[in-house]
């Protein structure tokens, strides 16, 4: 994918222009550069505060497990100096609504050990692999009607005049599982769920024109759904008052029991709208990552279709593959040194899971897509350590399930256009329509 | 050599008893367990593995 008239260099290498992402999907040859010839590498560009690009595995798992040194606290994913300034505007504003400073940490991920571990301990047993594994068949049942809606749609289309109309894989399949699977969890109401989709898509997808009403600015449009969300979560939470807590993951945040302290109200609603949020694009984007690269590699499908027992370990793969998340942000706390180059305290890091799961270091012929790879130790998960994805479980649990629904129609699906990429985001790279239909039989 | 398991890290991802079920044991708590109080010499190559593939870093060599 390397860019064909001017050569990639170290000078004039961009990783940070969300226009090329829409353009050329991910920047793999200037994360290939970066990790072969400065794997740490101070990147200065026009509107991003400089910091230090770590682009190989290896350094990736060093600062995930040293929290101490690499802190949350500070700033948690890199964005434009634009877009800072609206997240701040947004804290104060918060903060002047809800009580509260504009410094206090939003929710978990901002935040380091130990408050961290108490924090995040209040939900996490509801996303242990032991929890998940009870919801296996339950999971199995859900993507089996989706998958069976959408191969009516395909069939209906291919059989209707003879038109055989493409169809949208995003929206009418891949969005549908993530988006059931936490609402249900969270313990919110069926009829709600398109509701919660559409805030979900717009405070992850508000630099996208697509995302917002007609009208609005990215800032309009992040202040309207958060307001909107958080007034439901408001309303959610009187409804367990008044009508008694149950299992679900709005109860065990109201029951949390911080060192001898409850979570108060803003905390709460913003826990919830994290849980809810955090796996929908990320694991709808796996779901239509792992479609597309079935497709493209034909005889991996095929080796696939005829071993189902192997969908745990293609789902691994196709995590590693698509590398949902881009990028995650951390402060040093003190001087450090990574592979030899000092890192001064106050100084940011910016770790690109998608590059660390390409390293060849650590991956045999990392630009292979194998569905039985081993070892496969991705970090599309983010590196292992204190903020190691807490909805990995779920997640890996969905796309099984969808995986296994879907072998039987995959080899009757193609693509009918390259996909289209979400516009504007530095965080998830997301594919916001993929159009596939029935192959003419 | 000796291990200890972090547990306000460890949420049973059970990557360690998976690999070493001799040497770690995921109990209904979901958290992770040593059975062994020293880890015998021939398994000391594979604990390190463990302790690199652990999703939260949980597991610590202590000497
Ligand atoms: C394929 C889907 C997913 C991918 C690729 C993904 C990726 C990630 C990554 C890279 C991180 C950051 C890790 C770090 O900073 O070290 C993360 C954190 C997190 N993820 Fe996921 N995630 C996915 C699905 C989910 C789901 C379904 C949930 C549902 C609850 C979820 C909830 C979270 C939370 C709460 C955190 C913050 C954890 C913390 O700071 O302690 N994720 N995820
Ligand atoms: S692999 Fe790590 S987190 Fe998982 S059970 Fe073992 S110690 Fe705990």
């Amino acid at each position: 994918m390397q860019n064909d008239n001017a050569k990639l260099t170290l000078e004039n290498l961009n990783i940070t222009d969300t226009k090329l992402y829409v353009k050329d999907g991910y920047p793999w040859a200037a994360w290939d550069l970066l990790r072969r010839e400065a794997p740490v590498f101070w990147y200065q560009r026009p509107q991003y505060e400089p910091f230090w690009a770590i682009t190989k595995h290896e350094d990736v798992g060093f600062i995930s497990r040293n929290p101490d040194i690499f802190s949350n606290t500070q700033l948690l994913r890199l964005a434009d100096t634009g877009s800072l300034k609206i997240g701040q505007r947004g804290r104060i504003r918060n903060a002047r609504r809800y009580g509260g400073s504009p410094d206090d940490p939003p929710d978990f991920i901002f935040m380091d050990p130990p408050e961290h571990r108490q924090h995040r301990s209040a939900v996490s047993r509801h996303f242990t692999p032991r929890t998940m594994r009870a919801l296996e068949g339950h999971f199995a049942q859900m993507s089996g009607d989706y998958v069976n809606k959408f191969a009516d749609i395909l069939v209906d289309n291919l059989t209707s005049k003879g038109a055989n109309e493409a169809v949208d894989v995003v929206h009418e399949l891949a969005a549908k599982l993530p988006v059931a699977a936490i609402c249900e969890m969270a313990g919110i109401p069926s009829e709600d769920w398109d509701q919660i989709f559409s805030w979900t898509e717009a405070l992850i997808g508000a630099a996208d024109p697509e995302f917002r009403l007609p009208g609005e600015s990215q800032e309009q449009t992040l202040r309207r759904s958060s307001g909107e969300w958080r007034r439901y979560n408001e309303k959610l939470v009187e409804q367990r008052l008044a009508e008694g807590l149950g299992g679900d993951l709005l109860s065990a945040l109201m029951q949390a029991d911080i060192g001898g302290e409850s979570l108060n109200p803003k905390e709460i609603s913003s826990y919830f709208t994290l849980l809810v949020a955090a796996g929908n694009e990320t694991t709808r984007n796996s779901i239509t990552g792992g479609i597309k690269a079935l497709l493209d590699h034909p005889e991996q499908l095929e080796h696939l279709i005829a071993n189902p027992d192997l969908v745990p370990s293609a789902v691994e793969e196709i995590l590693r593959w698509t590398s949902a998340v881009i990028q995650f942000q951390r402060t040093a706390m003190q001087d450090v040194e990574i592979r030899g180059q000092l890192i001064r305290k106050g100084e940011s890091v910016v770790m690109w899971y998608p590059s660390a799961n390409r390293d060849e270091d650590v991956f045999t012929d990392p630009y292979k897509f194998d569905i039985e790879r081993t070892p496969n130790d991705h970090f599309a998960f983010g590196g292992f350590g204190e903020h190691f994805c807490l909805g990995a479980h779920l997640a890996r649990w969905e796309l099984r399930s969808m995986f296994t629904a879907l072998l039987p129609v995959m080899s009757r699906l193609e693509l009918v256009s390259d996909p289209q990429y979400v516009q504007g985001s530095l965080h998830v790279g997301g594919i916001k329509r993929m159009m596939v239909r029935s192959k003419a039989a | 050599m000796k291990v200890i398991i972090d547990h306000s890290l460890c949420e049973g991802h059970s990557r360690c008893m998976d690999d070493l079920p001799e040497v770690f044991e995921v109990r209904d708590d979901d958290r992770s367990y040593t059975l062994v109080e020293t880890i015998p010499a021939e398994l000391e190559e594979q604990v390190r593995k463990a302790v690199s593939v652990c999703p939260r870093a949980a597991i610590e060599i202590i000497d």
